[in-house]
């Protein structure tokens, strides 16, 4: 469809003046929203992720075309819920206690919601309590935890003991990420799964829900 | 004459053993068996007691027990009058089951043991105020308390003082994190307090009958001993206790015979068949905790897997010639002809009549249970439990007298079973045994003659009918077995639907029909097979065989329950956890945290302390010399930019000895071994 090959198109150039409108165009002509979703939306970023693992591309080039996303998003996000589109699962995601930084984690989070995920998102310098009581009321299926300082990472821990103490453990996914986290840091914590990128981070996820 | 006898009990299910051994030389000296009497396990105790060589008695110095007790009242949902304050706790971290037990107080903890609100202590005491009178124990949890036991041990003082009554916290049955597991494993554990205690009162008054003044021990969980002052308030950890002292009677067994260090142990039984390990001579216990029925505990026990499947398990085949054996258990044709022989003559009918029964009907019988009730029944239940009040009916005979179609039969003979009015009796793998001669206990030719009517009716001779019974346990048992080991290191676990692959493998290794003839799968265990229960002798053989491996089946297997009570060790364990916040290192043990401005300072103060309270432990549990343990782990973590980071230290103590004996009072100077050498 020329349309939705437009919009995948600018997404990937980072246009987020225009792929919002020819979001809402495609709306108007009739096209359905989890159809342009999946087709232009999801395959676009699909793309720059695939060219960002190739180092094709970098960071501030997937930085805007996830802004251009999430100004879709914008328009898309109120039809989908009307047409109860079905999602791929539900994700928390937050950065830990003591930490503020949130860019990674942002795009993580858009990166999800473009894979047809319902994210939330519960900011930066999260509790541990936080952490569970969002697990308590949204039943999630991933809780993503993010941690840019060495001194932070810790928290991630405290976050994974606090969900057993809960007796919540079990009925999550929990997976690490952020600047200075490594695979090996992430299996002695305990986590289920660890990516080193936002990318990779959603492909992750569909792998540990799979099984 | 001897002073160093242990006198070992098992109060399984079905029996209550007992041994009599020498500890020091490790002799058996007598052994008897009677039936377990589950209104009061004491006098089952009494009978057993009486089968014993009596003179050994003035020489005991030990007695230790292992019993189902904990287990079976837990299944079967006994409950006593019982309070649990869960401190810090909302209203989802408990199991709603036990809700009714529960009062919910503020305070509790942190992930760092930081108090989250204060004990609420006015709360508390007005609760035990008005509870005091009507309960039997107190339960007590704290959220977090494992990271700060406090507001659990300031809360259990002022229920003592208030009440006079046990209060067992959370934090003194486990070191481990889940507040829902703890909050399940001390409300249980409060509800088994007043059910051990009675326990322990009446095995004492027949001990004291006996003349028999020795220190009472019973076995955990986990096969050790403990004493039953330290175990009065820690019941919960008897549950596994029977599997546990066999899986040590089996290595006490097999260490007659040499070194023991890696075995499974598979104990075939009369309804059910318990895997378990031995690795390094010690039982592998179960990581996540014991589960009890649907609840899941944290208590440290053996892993044990148990299916229905054993002697007395119902044999049936299917329209299509598949067999079944369990998870039923009925009582075998060959036990029902022992005490009733008139059945032969009912048995000749229906093989006569063979072709008229419905194809799936093995030839099935029932005898009526217990007191013959009044009234309540209708009419075609009233008409079955008048025919029954004659004797064992058939299937056919019952149809006749209550004038059913058997199909309709079957359904009121399901329901009266249920009702507990009547018992089933059928093939079993016992009846197998008695036709080829392994067993003779009972009536070999009622075994034969109802074998003989299945394979009639199924078109089958009775060597084919016979390996399709070997090929079925042979395969349950086998794959019970391979569970458990592979299970070991990566916790992996077999999908019981399985892949075309895996199914293919399996009929390779178990069936005889389906070998190929292209490729071959042959396993091979590295660990050897230990048999104890009476079938293991038919049945294991032909597993070890199919797995790779050898089997032992021990002289005194059939007394490995009772032999496990007397022969395991007092051990145990306890931790302290040392972490880093800002700056500073908290240590977290079960006296409080202590915090301090070094490492090594925490390390040593953590040292210190482990060794004197695991040694007070271990001597309050009823050990000798205990041989203290001190294990350290320290967990660094690597930044991806090289940092290192100092995550925790972990103290872990052990403590293991063998029980003190005491030798007899009741016999002056006993104690002065040299004047008794003869």
């Amino acid at each position: 469809m020329e349309l939705l090959e437009k919009i995948s198109e600018e997404l990937q150039n980072g246009n987020f003046i225009d792929v919002p409108k020819l979001t809402q165009e495609a709306l108007v002509q009739g096209i359905s929203p989890a159809v342009i979703l999946s087709d232009a939306l999801v395959a676009g970023m699909d793309v720059v992720g695939e060219k960002f693992r190739r180092d094709e591309l970098f960071m501030p080039e997937v930085l805007i075309a996830a802004k251009a996303m999430q100004a879709a998003m914008t328009v898309l996000r109120p039809k989908l819920i009307e047409t109860g589109v079905e999602t791929a699962g539900t994700v928390v995601i937050g950065t830990v206690q003591g930490d503020l930084h949130d860019i990674g984690k942002n795009l993580v989070g858009m990166l999800f919601e473009g894979a047809g995920y319902q994210v939330i998102d519960l900011g930066v310098g999260v509790a541990p309590e936080r952490f569970v009581e969002a697990v308590r009321t949204h039943k999630p299926d991933i809780v993503g935890l993010s941690s840019l300082l060495t001194t932070t990472m810790p928290q991630m821990r405290e976050v994974i003991e606090s969900l057993v103490e809960a007796g919540l453990r079990g009925s999550v996914k929990v997976m690490v990420g952020g600047a200075p986290v490594t695979e090996k840091f992430a299996q002695d914590i305990g986590a289920d799964g660890y990516s080193p990128d936002a990318a990779s981070a959603v492909e992750k996820a569909r792998v540990l829900t799979t099984r | 004459m001897s002073t160093t006898i242990g006198l070992g009990i098992d109060v399984g299910g079905t029996n209550t053993d007992s041994v009599l051994i020498d500890l020091e030389n490790k002799k058996i000296l007598s052994f008897a068996k009677a039936s377990t009497t589950r209104a009061d396990l004491a006098i089952g105790i009494a009978d057993s007691l009486r089968g014993l060589d009596k003179r050994h008695f003035p020489g005991i110095a030990l007695i230790g027990l292992s019993t189902t007790l904990a287990t079976n009242a837990i299944v079967e949902g006994a409950r006593r009058r019982v309070s649990a304050i869960l401190i810090g706790y909302g209203p989802d971290d408990f199991p709603p089951g036990l809700r009714e037990d529960v009062v919910l107080i503020r305070g509790g903890h942190d992930v760092r043991g930081e108090e989250r609100a204060p004990l609420d202590t006015e709360t508390l005491r007005e609760i035990v105020q008005h509870k005091k009178g009507d309960t039997e124990a107190f339960a007590v949890c704290g959220y977090f308390s494992v990271r700060n036991p406090d507001h659990e041990l300031r809360a259990a003082e002022i229920i003592r003082q208030m009440t006079g009554r046990p209060a067992v916290c959370g934090h003194e049955l486990s070191p481990k994190l889940d507040a829902v597991k703890r909050a399940t494993t001390t409300i249980l554990n409060a509800h088994l307090i007043p059910i051990i205690h009675h326990l322990v009162d009446s095995v004492q008054r027949v001990f004291l009958r006996n003349r028999i003044t020795a220190p009472l021990m019973i076995v955990r969980g986990d096969g050790s001993l403990m004493g039953i002052s330290a175990i009065m308030n820690r019941p919960i950890e008897t549950i596994l206790s029977g599997p546990a002292a066999s899986l040590i009677g089996a290595r006490f067994l097999l260490g007659q015979e040499g070194a023991v260090e890696d075995a499974v142990i598979v104990d075939i039984g009369g309804t059910t068949t318990d895997t378990a390990l031995l690795r390094n001579g010690s039982p592998c216990l179960n990581p996540e905790g014991a589960r009890i029925g649907s609840w899941q505990t944290n208590v440290q026990a053996i892993d044990i897997r148990t299916i229905g499947l054993g002697g007395d398990s119902q044999v049936t085949l299917d329209y299509d010639g598949n067999l079944r054996v369990g998870p039923k258990r009925i009582i075998p044709m060959a036990f029902l002809g022992a005490e009733h022989p008139e059945i032969e003559a009912e048995l000749e009918r229906i093989r006569g009549r063979c072709d008229h029964l419905p194809l799936y009907s093995a030839p099935d019988f029932w005898v009526a249970w217990g007191k013959n009730p009044e009234g309540h029944e209708e009419r075609t239940g009233r008409r079955i439990l008048d025919s029954l009040g004659k004797g064992p009916r058939s299937l056919l005979q019952l149809s006749e007298a209550a004038d059913l179609g058997m199909t309709d039969v079957r359904r009121e003979m399901a329901r009266l079973e249920e009702k507990g009015l009547v018992q089933h009796c059928g093939i079993t793998p016992t009846d197998f045994l008695h036709a080829n001669g392994t067993f003779a206990a009972w009536n070999r030719g009622t075994a034969l003659l109802a074998l003989q009517i299945l394979c009639d009716r199924h078109r089958i001779a009775l060597p084919a009918l016979r390996e399709k019974l070997a090929e079925a346990m042979e395969r349950k048992i086998g794959l019970q077995i391979l569970d458990l080991i592979l299970a070991e290191p990566s916790r992996l676990r077999r999908n019981q639907a399985g892949c075309d692959v895996c199914l293919l493998f399996w009929d390779q290794c178990f069936s005889r029909e389906k070998r190929s003839d292209h490729v071959r799968f042959q396993i091979s265990l590295k660990d050897r097979l230990v048999g104890i229960g009476a079938p293991a002798h038919a049945f294991l053989p032909p597993v070890a065989q199919k797995l790779g491996t050898s089997v032992t089946i021990p002289f005194h297997a059939g007394v490995a329950n009772a032999i496990g009570a007397i022969t395991g060790a007092v051990a145990l364990t306890d931790e302290a956890l040392i972490r880093p916040v800002l700056g500073q290192f908290r240590l977290h043990s079960s006296l409080g945290v202590e915090i301090f401005a070094g490492l090594e300072e925490a390390t040593v103060r953590g040292r210190d302390l482990l060794a004197k309270v695991i040694r007070e432990k271990a001597r309050a549990a009823g050990a000798g010399e205990a041989e203290v343990t001190l294990e350290e782990k320290e967990h660094w973590a690597t930044s991806r930019t090289g940092e290192s980071l100092f995550m925790e230290k972990r103290l872990i103590a052990r403590a293991i000895g063998s029980p003190r004996l005491e030798p007899s009072r009741m016999l002056p100077g006993v104690s002065d071994r040299s004047s008794d050498d003869q």
